[in-house]
């Protein structure tokens, strides 16, 4: 399992497992666009806590699952992600287009200030 | 002079992405000096290099490849050669570019040689049709502490 969603209908927590390589991609890509795509969602958290690896195939992941959700007025929240995982995510300036927060606790708190 | 090398052939199919960063984690751990962030560095940019040849090198109709691997390690100075034997790259320069992608797939960010540049201290590409492609990465390790 790469993928464990847990959160109200609102706003949903998914905790990312595993690597974000290509071959990784294939796998958690059906679920994440899964949550998107569920009418009663408005706020993603990705949590990357557990993510041990990426590289550009993931930067690819979450550039597509960032457009989608916007076209689903989803809000995309990171958090949790390693130092070279934010590298490559300011590369993208994927930084300036979803908020990333250090800590699960920190992206709850900034979801909880936004009500 | 301290020196070590490993020398892989894997299967260009996606699981061996896993397979050679772990390769390349073993060659690197014991190196003098050498930190997790220098380690991360370099698995990031093979994957990118290995990545390529399963995408590209062996497009259809093409007989199923190989991806060769080769690592040395002397003083401090890892030298990472990643090549295949495949269809080669039709317009280098263009292929070299930030956010071109050779895919039809959205998803790709065409950042792969980008990644590459920016993680290892030297990046040289050289390829020729229907013979394959050669990528050499050079890094200094251990410069953190």
């Amino acid at each position: 399992m790469v993928l464990e969603i847990k959160g109200g209908r609102r706003v949903v927590i998914a905790t990312l497992k595993g690597d974000l390589d290509h071959h990784g991609c294939q796998q958690i890509r059906q679920d994440i666009d899964s949550v998107i795509s569920m009418p009663s969602t408005k706020i993603l958290v990705l949590d990357m806590t557990r993510i041990s690896f990426m590289d550009s195939s993931g930067m690819g992941l979450l550039l597509a699952r960032n457009k989608l959700a916007m076209d689903n007025q989803v809000q995309l929240i990171i958090c949790g992600a390693s130092v070279e995982i934010t590298k490559l995510l300011q590369m993208v300036n994927l930084d300036k287009q979803i908020p990333l927060f250090s800590t699960l606790e920190q992206a709850i708190e900034y979801v909880e200030r936004r009500g | 002079m301290e020196t070590n090398r490993l020398y892989a052939e894997l299967p260009a199919i996606s699981v061996n992405e896993a397979v050679s960063r772990v390769m390349i984690s073993g060659l690197l751990m014991n190196i003098r000096g050498v930190t997790m962030g220098e380690i991360e560095e370099v698995k990031v940019a093979l994957s990118e290099a290995v990545t390529n040849i399963i995408l590209h090198a062996y497009p259809e109709g093409y007989p199923a490849g190989k991806i060769y691997i080769k690592g040395v390690v002397e003083g401090g100075r890892l030298t990472l050669k990643i090549w295949d034997k495949g269809c080669g790259i039709a317009n280098l320069s263009q292929a070299m570019e930030p956010m071109f992608s050779g895919s039809g797939s959205q998803e790709r960010t065409g950042m792969g040689f980008t990644v590459m540049q920016s993680f290892m201290d030297s990046l040289d590409v050289r390829t020729e049709k229907g013979k394959g492609t050669s990528v050499v990465m050079t890094k200094k390790l251990g410069i953190g502490t």
